[in-house]
Protein backbone atom coordinates (compact mmCIF):
# COMPACT_ATOMS: atom_id res chain seq x y z
CA UNK A 1 0.00 0.00 0.00
CA UNK A 2 1.75 3.42 -0.97
CA UNK A 3 2.54 5.97 1.93
CA UNK A 4 -0.51 8.03 3.36
CA UNK A 5 -0.77 10.17 5.98
CA UNK A 6 -0.68 8.26 9.01
CA UNK A 7 -4.31 9.90 9.68
CA UNK A 8 -5.47 8.86 7.05
CA UNK A 9 -4.59 5.84 6.44
CA UNK A 10 -5.65 4.50 10.04
CA UNK A 11 -9.04 6.01 8.59
CA UNK A 12 -9.10 3.79 5.74
CA UNK A 13 -8.10 0.54 7.98
CA UNK A 14 -11.07 1.59 10.48
CA UNK A 15 -13.12 1.81 7.57
CA UNK A 16 -12.45 -1.52 6.71
CA UNK A 17 -12.26 -3.11 9.95
CA UNK A 18 -15.79 -3.46 10.17
CA UNK A 19 -17.49 -4.76 13.67
CA UNK A 20 -14.00 -5.20 15.37
CA UNK A 21 -14.09 -2.43 17.97
CA UNK A 22 -11.90 -4.39 20.49
CA UNK A 23 -9.21 -3.49 18.27
CA UNK A 24 -8.60 -0.11 20.20
CA UNK A 25 -8.60 2.06 17.33
CA UNK A 26 -11.38 3.98 18.01
CA UNK A 27 -9.34 7.01 19.58
CA UNK A 28 -7.52 6.80 15.95
CA UNK A 29 -11.20 7.20 14.59
CA UNK A 30 -11.28 10.32 17.17
CA UNK A 31 -8.35 12.02 15.70
CA UNK A 32 -9.44 11.73 11.83
CA UNK A 33 -12.43 13.19 13.10
CA UNK A 34 -10.63 16.49 14.74
CA UNK A 35 -8.37 16.34 11.67
CA UNK A 36 -11.01 16.44 9.29
CA UNK A 37 -13.42 19.23 11.69
CA UNK A 38 -10.42 21.21 12.21
CA UNK A 39 -9.77 21.45 7.98
CA UNK A 40 -13.43 21.87 6.94
CA UNK A 41 -13.46 24.34 9.52
CA UNK A 42 -11.05 26.23 8.06
CA UNK A 43 -11.66 25.49 4.39
CA UNK A 44 -15.29 25.36 4.29
CA UNK A 45 -15.23 24.99 0.43
CA UNK A 46 -13.21 21.50 0.77
CA UNK A 47 -15.61 19.40 -0.59
CA UNK A 48 -13.71 16.35 -0.80
CA UNK A 49 -12.88 16.85 2.56
CA UNK A 50 -16.16 16.76 4.43
CA UNK A 51 -16.95 13.16 2.18
CA UNK A 52 -13.64 11.90 4.44
CA UNK A 53 -14.99 13.36 7.64
CA UNK A 54 -18.91 12.04 6.88
CA UNK A 55 -16.89 8.25 6.44
CA UNK A 56 -14.81 9.13 9.59
CA UNK A 57 -18.32 9.40 11.27
CA UNK A 58 -19.66 6.72 9.99
CA UNK A 59 -16.68 4.70 11.35
CA UNK A 60 -17.81 6.13 14.51
CA UNK A 61 -21.27 4.74 14.36
CA UNK A 62 -19.89 1.11 13.59
CA UNK A 63 -17.98 1.58 16.37
CA UNK A 64 -19.75 2.80 19.30
CA UNK A 65 -23.05 2.17 17.75
CA UNK A 66 -24.10 5.70 18.11
CA UNK A 67 -26.28 6.31 14.96
CA UNK A 68 -26.91 10.25 16.31
CA UNK A 69 -23.22 10.89 14.68
CA UNK A 70 -25.00 9.72 11.57
CA UNK A 71 -27.09 12.88 11.39
CA UNK A 72 -23.56 15.10 11.47
CA UNK A 73 -22.09 12.72 8.59
CA UNK A 74 -25.71 13.21 6.74
CA UNK A 75 -25.01 17.48 7.03
CA UNK A 76 -21.27 17.22 5.99
CA UNK A 77 -22.53 14.74 2.89
CA UNK A 78 -25.43 17.73 1.86
CA UNK A 79 -23.08 20.76 2.62
CA UNK A 80 -20.14 18.40 0.42
CA UNK A 81 -22.75 18.01 -2.27
CA UNK A 82 -24.05 21.85 -2.65
CA UNK A 83 -20.64 23.11 -2.92
CA UNK A 84 -19.70 20.18 -5.46
CA UNK A 85 -21.91 16.70 -6.41
CA UNK A 86 -19.36 13.79 -6.33
CA UNK A 87 -19.57 10.32 -6.49
CA UNK A 88 -17.55 9.41 -3.51
CA UNK A 89 -20.65 11.40 -1.67
CA UNK A 90 -23.41 9.83 -3.31
CA UNK A 91 -21.43 6.67 -2.85
CA UNK A 92 -20.95 7.24 1.45
CA UNK A 93 -24.56 8.83 1.43
CA UNK A 94 -25.80 5.55 0.26
CA UNK A 95 -23.50 3.61 2.84
CA UNK A 96 -24.46 5.96 5.87
CA UNK A 97 -28.66 5.32 5.16
CA UNK A 98 -28.17 1.75 4.90
CA UNK A 99 -26.24 1.82 8.47
CA UNK A 100 -29.38 3.60 9.14
CA UNK A 101 -31.83 1.36 7.95
CA UNK A 102 -32.96 3.57 5.42
CA UNK A 103 -32.33 1.04 2.28
CA UNK A 104 -35.25 2.26 -0.23
CA UNK A 105 -32.89 5.42 0.36
CA UNK A 106 -30.00 3.81 0.15
CA UNK A 107 -30.90 2.17 -3.14
CA UNK A 108 -31.84 5.72 -4.54
CA UNK A 109 -27.91 7.19 -3.37
CA UNK A 110 -26.25 3.92 -4.86
CA UNK A 111 -28.05 4.24 -8.62
CA UNK A 112 -27.10 8.08 -8.26
CA UNK A 113 -23.38 7.08 -7.64
CA UNK A 114 -23.89 4.31 -10.00
CA UNK A 115 -24.38 6.63 -12.94
CA UNK A 116 -20.96 9.17 -11.77
CA UNK A 117 -19.11 5.94 -11.23
CA UNK A 118 -15.46 6.08 -12.88
CA UNK A 119 -15.41 2.29 -12.89
CA UNK A 120 -16.27 0.58 -16.73
CA UNK A 121 -19.17 -1.75 -16.48
CA UNK A 122 -20.35 -2.65 -12.59
CA UNK A 123 -18.91 -1.02 -9.86
CA UNK A 124 -19.01 -3.56 -6.98
CA UNK A 125 -18.76 -0.74 -4.11
CA UNK A 126 -21.65 -0.09 -5.36
CA UNK A 127 -22.80 -3.80 -5.87
CA UNK A 128 -22.24 -4.50 -2.31
CA UNK A 129 -24.39 -1.08 -1.04
CA UNK A 130 -26.85 -2.53 -2.93
CA UNK A 131 -26.99 -6.26 -2.10
CA UNK A 132 -26.93 -5.24 1.40
CA UNK A 133 -29.84 -2.92 0.68
CA UNK A 134 -31.95 -5.36 -0.60
CA UNK A 135 -30.65 -7.56 1.98
CA UNK A 136 -31.91 -5.32 4.69
CA UNK A 137 -35.56 -5.02 2.67
CA UNK A 138 -35.90 -9.12 2.75
CA UNK A 139 -34.88 -8.70 -0.97
CA UNK A 140 -32.78 -11.84 -0.65
CA UNK A 141 -33.39 -12.71 -5.05
CA UNK A 142 -32.97 -8.94 -6.02
CA UNK A 143 -29.56 -8.91 -4.01
CA UNK A 144 -28.58 -12.20 -5.78
CA UNK A 145 -29.48 -10.83 -8.93
CA UNK A 146 -27.07 -8.28 -8.64
CA UNK A 147 -24.34 -10.53 -8.44
CA UNK A 148 -22.45 -11.50 -11.55
CA UNK A 149 -23.12 -15.32 -12.31
CA UNK A 150 -19.97 -17.48 -13.07
CA UNK A 151 -18.63 -20.48 -12.69
CA UNK A 152 -15.13 -18.96 -11.15
CA UNK A 153 -14.85 -18.13 -7.77
CA UNK A 154 -15.12 -14.18 -7.41
CA UNK A 155 -11.28 -12.38 -7.19
CA UNK A 156 -13.19 -8.91 -6.14
CA UNK A 157 -13.62 -8.70 -1.94
CA UNK A 158 -16.69 -6.87 -2.20
CA UNK A 159 -18.63 -9.52 -4.59
CA UNK A 160 -17.08 -12.58 -2.29
CA UNK A 161 -18.50 -11.10 0.32
CA UNK A 162 -21.68 -9.96 -0.76
CA UNK A 163 -22.43 -13.20 -1.95
CA UNK A 164 -21.52 -14.73 1.25
CA UNK A 165 -23.97 -12.41 2.54
CA UNK A 166 -26.47 -13.45 0.16
CA UNK A 167 -26.31 -16.83 0.76
CA UNK A 168 -25.96 -16.78 4.68
CA UNK A 169 -29.75 -15.07 4.31
CA UNK A 170 -30.43 -17.81 1.89
CA UNK A 171 -29.43 -20.51 5.03
CA UNK A 172 -27.00 -22.02 2.50
CA UNK A 173 -24.68 -21.65 5.41
CA UNK A 174 -21.41 -24.02 4.67
CA UNK A 175 -21.22 -22.30 1.07
CA UNK A 176 -21.90 -18.87 2.88
CA UNK A 177 -18.94 -19.74 5.31
CA UNK A 178 -17.22 -20.83 1.87
CA UNK A 179 -17.30 -17.43 0.46
CA UNK A 180 -16.47 -15.70 3.48
CA UNK A 181 -13.06 -17.36 3.69
CA UNK A 182 -12.75 -16.35 0.22
CA UNK A 183 -12.92 -13.28 0.52
CA UNK A 184 -10.62 -13.53 3.27
CA UNK A 185 -8.28 -14.98 0.78
CA UNK A 186 -8.59 -11.90 -1.05
CA UNK A 187 -8.18 -9.49 1.89
CA UNK A 188 -5.06 -11.67 2.82
CA UNK A 189 -3.82 -11.38 -0.93
CA UNK A 190 -3.81 -7.55 -0.38
CA UNK A 191 -2.56 -7.64 3.10
CA UNK A 192 -5.34 -6.48 4.81
CA UNK A 193 -5.21 -8.29 8.38
CA UNK A 194 -8.53 -6.55 9.91
CA UNK A 195 -10.69 -8.07 6.84
CA UNK A 196 -8.78 -11.11 7.08
CA UNK A 197 -9.65 -11.73 10.27
CA UNK A 198 -12.98 -10.01 9.88
CA UNK A 199 -14.16 -12.50 6.88
CA UNK A 200 -12.75 -15.54 9.08
CA UNK A 201 -14.98 -14.18 12.19
CA UNK A 202 -18.11 -14.19 9.55
CA UNK A 203 -17.27 -17.79 8.38
CA UNK A 204 -17.22 -19.06 12.34
CA UNK A 205 -20.37 -17.27 12.87
CA UNK A 206 -21.95 -18.63 10.07
CA UNK A 207 -20.62 -21.97 11.52
CA UNK A 208 -21.89 -21.30 14.41
CA UNK A 209 -25.58 -20.03 13.22
CA UNK A 210 -25.63 -23.03 11.16
CA UNK A 211 -24.18 -25.74 14.28
CA UNK A 212 -27.44 -23.41 16.58
CA UNK A 213 -29.99 -24.49 13.96
CA UNK A 214 -29.27 -28.40 13.61
CA UNK B 1 -34.39 -11.20 6.17
CA UNK B 2 -36.49 -8.21 6.20
CA UNK B 3 -35.67 -4.77 8.16
CA UNK B 4 -37.62 -5.83 11.29
CA UNK B 5 -35.25 -9.35 11.52
CA UNK B 6 -32.32 -7.31 11.08
CA UNK B 7 -32.84 -4.30 13.70
CA UNK B 8 -33.81 -7.12 15.97
CA UNK B 9 -30.40 -8.99 15.61
CA UNK B 10 -27.59 -8.77 18.16
CA UNK B 11 -25.14 -6.15 17.12
CA UNK B 12 -22.52 -8.93 16.47
CA UNK B 13 -24.76 -9.91 13.85
CA UNK B 14 -25.78 -6.56 12.56
CA UNK B 15 -22.30 -6.28 12.01
CA UNK B 16 -21.71 -9.13 9.87
CA UNK B 17 -24.47 -8.36 7.66
CA UNK B 18 -22.40 -4.58 7.05
CA UNK B 19 -20.03 -5.61 4.20
CA UNK B 20 -20.34 -2.62 1.99
CA UNK B 21 -17.77 -0.61 4.17
CA UNK B 22 -15.41 -3.54 3.97
CA UNK B 23 -13.29 -2.97 1.41
CA UNK B 24 -12.69 0.24 0.33
CA UNK B 25 -9.11 -0.23 -0.38
CA UNK B 26 -9.36 -0.79 -3.73
CA UNK B 27 -6.31 -3.54 -3.62
CA UNK B 28 -8.85 -5.72 -3.14
CA UNK B 29 -10.57 -5.61 -6.17
CA UNK B 30 -9.11 -6.48 -9.28
CA UNK B 31 -7.92 -4.30 -11.20
CA UNK B 32 -11.13 -3.39 -13.55
CA UNK B 33 -9.15 -1.75 -16.11
CA UNK B 34 -9.91 1.49 -16.60
CA UNK B 35 -7.90 3.18 -19.86
CA UNK B 36 -5.82 5.98 -19.87
CA UNK B 37 -5.15 7.13 -16.60
CA UNK B 38 -8.77 6.99 -15.35
CA UNK B 39 -9.05 4.37 -12.98
CA UNK B 40 -5.35 3.93 -12.12
CA UNK B 41 -3.66 4.68 -8.70
CA UNK B 42 -6.35 2.92 -6.95
CA UNK B 43 -5.42 4.67 -3.38
CA UNK B 44 -6.59 7.67 -4.23
CA UNK B 45 -10.29 5.89 -5.15
CA UNK B 46 -9.58 4.33 -1.59
CA UNK B 47 -9.52 7.61 0.11
CA UNK B 48 -12.23 9.18 -1.76
CA UNK B 49 -10.32 11.62 -3.76
CA UNK B 50 -10.69 10.52 -7.45
CA UNK B 51 -10.60 14.43 -8.18
CA UNK B 52 -6.73 14.03 -7.77
CA UNK B 53 -6.90 11.40 -10.58
CA UNK B 54 -4.94 12.64 -13.66
CA UNK B 55 -7.05 11.07 -16.83
CA UNK B 56 -5.00 12.38 -19.91
CA UNK B 57 -2.14 14.35 -21.04
CA UNK B 58 -2.09 15.96 -24.08
CA UNK B 59 0.72 17.78 -26.34
CA UNK B 60 0.74 19.26 -29.56
CA UNK B 61 1.83 23.14 -31.33
CA UNK B 62 -0.43 25.02 -32.76
CA UNK B 63 0.50 27.98 -34.61
CA UNK B 64 3.57 28.04 -33.23
CA UNK B 65 2.70 27.19 -29.69
CA UNK B 66 3.12 24.50 -27.08
CA UNK B 67 -0.84 23.09 -26.13
CA UNK B 68 -0.18 20.65 -23.52
CA UNK B 69 -4.07 19.83 -22.18
CA UNK B 70 -4.22 18.10 -18.62
CA UNK B 71 -7.20 16.27 -17.58
CA UNK B 72 -8.58 14.98 -13.98
CA UNK B 73 -11.20 13.25 -12.25
CA UNK B 74 -12.79 10.44 -13.58
CA UNK B 75 -15.94 10.55 -11.36
CA UNK B 76 -17.71 13.73 -12.07
CA UNK B 77 -21.48 13.07 -12.06
CA UNK B 78 -23.23 13.44 -15.43
CA UNK B 79 -25.25 16.85 -15.24
CA UNK B 80 -22.77 18.68 -13.26
CA UNK B 81 -22.19 22.01 -14.96
CA UNK B 82 -19.99 23.73 -13.27
CA UNK B 83 -16.50 22.33 -11.31
CA UNK B 84 -14.55 23.79 -8.46
CA UNK B 85 -11.37 22.57 -8.42
CA UNK B 86 -10.12 21.72 -4.72
CA UNK B 87 -8.09 23.98 -2.72
CA UNK B 88 -5.52 21.28 -1.55
CA UNK B 89 -4.71 19.58 -5.02
CA UNK B 90 -1.64 20.65 -6.60
CA UNK B 91 -0.98 19.87 -10.17
CA UNK B 92 2.07 20.08 -11.66
CA UNK B 93 3.07 20.17 -15.76
CA UNK B 94 6.79 19.09 -16.02
CA UNK B 95 9.35 19.62 -19.12
CA UNK B 96 12.75 18.18 -19.79
CA UNK B 97 14.21 19.74 -22.71
CA UNK B 98 17.79 19.22 -22.54
CA UNK B 99 17.44 15.41 -22.54
CA UNK B 100 19.01 13.64 -25.46
CA UNK B 101 16.80 11.54 -27.74
CA UNK B 102 17.28 8.93 -30.73
CA UNK B 103 15.07 7.47 -32.81
CA UNK B 104 17.15 4.79 -34.70
CA UNK B 105 15.20 1.94 -32.83
CA UNK B 106 12.07 1.09 -34.23
CA UNK B 107 11.02 -0.75 -31.29
CA UNK B 108 11.14 2.15 -28.54
CA UNK B 109 10.26 4.58 -31.72
CA UNK B 110 6.68 2.67 -31.93
CA UNK B 111 6.33 2.46 -28.45
CA UNK B 112 7.32 5.59 -26.40
CA UNK B 113 8.67 7.96 -29.53
CA UNK B 114 11.47 7.49 -29.48
CA UNK B 115 14.94 6.14 -27.35
CA UNK B 116 16.11 8.61 -24.22
CA UNK B 117 19.72 8.08 -23.72
CA UNK B 118 20.35 8.83 -20.37
CA UNK B 119 17.08 7.85 -18.38
CA UNK B 120 18.51 8.20 -14.99
CA UNK B 121 19.22 11.86 -16.01
CA UNK B 122 16.05 12.46 -16.55
CA UNK B 123 14.77 16.36 -14.57
CA UNK B 124 12.66 18.89 -15.42
CA UNK B 125 13.96 21.94 -16.70
CA UNK B 126 10.18 23.48 -17.00
CA UNK B 127 8.03 23.46 -13.84
CA UNK B 128 4.44 24.82 -14.38
CA UNK B 129 2.05 24.58 -11.46
CA UNK B 130 -1.06 25.17 -10.95
CA UNK B 131 -2.90 25.62 -7.30
CA UNK B 132 -6.54 26.71 -6.72
CA UNK B 133 -7.79 29.40 -4.25
CA UNK B 134 -10.63 28.66 -2.52
CA UNK B 135 -13.22 29.80 -5.26
CA UNK B 136 -11.53 27.44 -7.21
CA UNK B 137 -9.63 29.89 -9.34
CA UNK B 138 -6.61 28.51 -10.83
CA UNK B 139 -3.46 30.18 -10.44
CA UNK B 140 -0.38 28.80 -12.81
CA UNK B 141 3.25 29.89 -11.38
CA UNK B 142 6.17 28.58 -13.87
CA UNK B 143 9.77 27.78 -13.07
CA UNK B 144 12.74 27.44 -15.81
CA UNK B 145 11.40 30.02 -17.67
CA UNK B 146 12.88 33.33 -18.38
CA UNK B 147 10.61 36.47 -17.05
CA UNK B 148 8.93 37.53 -20.19
CA UNK B 149 8.17 34.65 -21.71
CA UNK B 150 6.49 33.70 -17.85
CA UNK B 151 3.76 36.33 -18.74
CA UNK B 152 3.22 34.70 -22.12
CA UNK B 153 1.58 31.49 -20.19
CA UNK B 154 -1.74 31.08 -21.29
CA UNK B 155 -4.16 29.08 -18.73
CA UNK B 156 -7.70 27.26 -19.14
CA UNK B 157 -8.91 25.86 -16.05
CA UNK B 158 -12.61 23.97 -15.93
CA UNK B 159 -14.84 21.17 -16.97
CA UNK B 160 -14.55 19.84 -20.15
CA UNK B 161 -15.93 16.91 -22.45
CA UNK B 162 -13.93 13.91 -21.86
CA UNK B 163 -11.15 13.95 -24.36
CA UNK B 164 -10.40 9.76 -24.22
CA UNK B 165 -11.79 8.19 -27.37
CA UNK B 166 -13.48 5.41 -25.51
CA UNK B 167 -17.04 4.08 -25.59
CA UNK B 168 -17.69 4.15 -22.12
CA UNK B 169 -16.63 7.58 -21.52
CA UNK B 170 -18.70 8.99 -23.94
CA UNK B 171 -20.97 11.16 -22.29
CA UNK B 172 -18.50 12.03 -18.92
CA UNK B 173 -16.77 15.20 -18.49
CA UNK B 174 -13.70 15.78 -16.87
CA UNK B 175 -11.60 18.69 -14.50
CA UNK B 176 -8.82 20.46 -17.37
CA UNK B 177 -6.01 22.49 -17.68
CA UNK B 178 -4.98 23.89 -20.71
CA UNK B 179 -1.70 25.91 -20.48
CA UNK B 180 -0.76 27.39 -24.40
CA UNK B 181 2.92 29.02 -24.34
CA UNK B 182 5.07 29.98 -27.53
CA UNK B 183 7.31 27.22 -28.10
CA UNK B 184 10.19 29.19 -28.17
CA UNK B 185 10.00 29.62 -24.73
CA UNK B 186 10.51 26.10 -23.98
CA UNK B 187 12.96 24.99 -26.63
CA UNK B 188 16.43 24.99 -25.29
CA UNK B 189 19.03 23.15 -27.53
CA UNK B 190 17.21 20.46 -28.88
CA UNK B 191 13.57 20.38 -30.88
CA UNK B 192 12.70 16.73 -28.81
CA UNK B 193 10.62 17.76 -25.17
CA UNK B 194 10.05 14.52 -22.56
CA UNK B 195 6.48 15.78 -21.01
CA UNK B 196 4.84 14.46 -17.72
CA UNK B 197 2.45 15.51 -15.48
CA UNK B 198 1.73 14.70 -11.88
CA UNK B 199 -0.75 15.57 -8.67
CA UNK B 200 -0.14 16.44 -4.87
CA UNK B 201 -2.60 16.52 -2.08
CA UNK B 202 -1.78 16.46 1.69
CA UNK B 203 -3.16 13.36 2.95
CA UNK B 204 -1.08 10.82 0.38
CA UNK B 205 2.69 11.49 1.59
CA UNK B 206 5.87 11.52 -0.84
CA UNK B 207 5.84 14.11 -3.56
CA UNK B 208 3.35 12.67 -6.11
CA UNK B 209 0.31 11.02 -5.60
CA UNK B 210 -0.40 10.64 -9.12
CA UNK B 211 1.54 10.47 -12.54
CA UNK B 212 0.63 10.95 -16.27
CA UNK B 213 3.22 10.16 -19.27
CA UNK B 214 2.69 8.62 -22.37
CA UNK B 215 -0.78 7.30 -23.07
CA UNK B 216 -1.80 3.93 -21.18
CA UNK B 217 1.14 3.48 -19.39
CA UNK B 218 0.81 3.75 -15.51
CA UNK B 219 -2.95 3.07 -15.53
CA UNK B 220 -1.91 -0.34 -15.93
CA UNK B 221 -1.46 -2.26 -12.67
CA UNK B 222 2.06 -3.79 -13.17
CA UNK B 223 2.94 -0.16 -13.39
CA UNK B 224 1.02 1.55 -10.98
CA UNK B 225 4.29 2.03 -8.86
CA UNK B 226 5.62 4.27 -12.01
CA UNK B 227 2.62 6.82 -10.22
CA UNK B 228 4.66 7.47 -7.59
CA UNK B 229 8.28 7.85 -8.48
CA UNK B 230 9.90 10.72 -10.66
CA UNK B 231 10.25 9.53 -14.16
CA UNK B 232 14.33 9.09 -13.54
CA UNK B 233 13.39 6.58 -10.84
CA UNK B 234 11.23 4.60 -12.98
CA UNK B 235 14.30 3.49 -14.91
CA UNK B 236 16.45 3.41 -11.28
CA UNK B 237 14.34 1.98 -9.25
CA UNK B 238 11.89 -0.20 -11.51
CA UNK B 239 14.05 -0.81 -14.19
CA UNK B 240 11.61 0.31 -17.01
CA UNK B 241 11.59 2.85 -19.77
CA UNK B 242 10.80 6.15 -18.14
CA UNK B 243 6.92 6.68 -18.37
CA UNK B 244 7.49 10.48 -20.14
CA UNK B 245 6.00 11.70 -23.37
CA UNK B 246 8.50 12.01 -25.73
CA UNK B 247 7.94 15.09 -28.14
CA UNK B 248 9.71 16.27 -31.10
CA UNK B 249 7.98 19.44 -32.14
CA UNK B 250 10.15 19.70 -35.43
CA UNK B 251 7.69 16.72 -36.46
CA UNK B 252 3.87 16.77 -36.60
CA UNK B 253 2.50 15.68 -33.44
CA UNK B 254 0.48 12.41 -32.94
CA UNK B 255 0.96 9.71 -30.81
CA UNK B 256 3.48 8.86 -29.78
CA UNK B 257 5.02 11.72 -30.71
CA UNK B 258 3.29 14.45 -28.14
CA UNK B 259 -0.60 13.38 -28.22
CA UNK B 260 -2.98 14.89 -30.26
CA UNK B 261 -6.61 15.30 -29.39
CA UNK B 262 -7.54 13.27 -32.23
CA UNK B 263 -5.81 10.28 -31.23
CA UNK B 264 -7.38 7.27 -30.65
CA UNK B 265 -5.08 5.61 -27.97
CA UNK B 266 -7.11 3.20 -27.75
CA UNK B 267 -6.82 1.57 -31.07
CA UNK B 268 -3.12 2.64 -31.42
CA UNK B 269 -1.56 1.10 -28.33
CA UNK B 270 -4.12 -1.80 -29.46
CA UNK B 271 -3.35 -4.05 -25.73
CA UNK B 272 -6.25 -6.52 -26.23
CA UNK B 273 -6.37 -5.66 -22.15
CA UNK B 274 -8.21 -2.18 -22.83
CA UNK B 275 -9.64 -3.26 -26.58
CA UNK B 276 -12.19 -5.32 -24.47
CA UNK B 277 -14.24 -2.57 -22.99
CA UNK B 278 -14.24 -0.38 -25.66
CA UNK B 279 -16.62 -1.80 -28.04
CA UNK B 280 -18.42 -0.45 -30.48
CA UNK B 281 -15.00 1.00 -30.63
CA UNK B 282 -15.31 4.80 -31.97
CA UNK B 283 -12.65 6.69 -33.63
CA UNK B 284 -13.75 10.08 -32.97
CA UNK B 285 -14.29 11.74 -29.69
CA UNK B 286 -18.09 12.13 -29.22
CA UNK B 287 -18.30 15.65 -29.07
CA UNK B 288 -15.92 18.13 -31.31
CA UNK B 289 -13.04 19.39 -30.36
CA UNK B 290 -12.39 23.57 -30.72
CA UNK B 291 -10.21 24.74 -33.12
CA UNK B 292 -8.69 27.76 -30.77
CA UNK B 293 -8.30 27.65 -27.66
CA UNK B 294 -8.82 25.80 -25.15
CA UNK B 295 -9.05 23.49 -27.83
CA UNK B 296 -11.34 20.65 -25.57
CA UNK B 297 -14.83 20.38 -26.58
CA UNK B 298 -17.18 21.99 -24.47
CA UNK B 299 -19.04 20.16 -21.02
CA UNK B 300 -21.76 17.76 -21.86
Amino acid sequence: MRAVNPCVRVGMILVIATGFSNLGIAASTDRAISRYEAEVSRYPERYPVRVQLADALLQKARESHDLTVLEQARRELHLSLQTQPTYEAYLTMARVQNYSHHFDDAIKWARIAEEASPIEGADSAITAVLVEAYLGLGKTADARELLPISENEPTDYYIAASLAQCLRAEKRYAEAADAFLLAGKIAKKANVAALVDWAEWSAATVRSEADHLH
Amino acid sequence: MNSRFFLRCPARLRRGLLITHLATIAALTPVALQAADHGDSPLLGAIGRNDAKLTDLHAFTHNGNLVIALSTNPAIPPGVEDYLFPSDLTLQILIDNDSRVRFDDPNDLAEFGGTIAKPAMIRPDIVFEIKFDRSGEAKVSASGLRGPDKKQVRLFAGLRDDPFIRAPRQGRNVASIVLEIPLSAVIAKQSTLLIWATSKIPDVQGPICEHAGRALRSMFAENDPMNTLRPRDHFRILGVTPDVMIYDTARPAGYPNGRLLTDDVVDLVGDPRILANDAPFPSVNDREFLADFPYLAPPQ
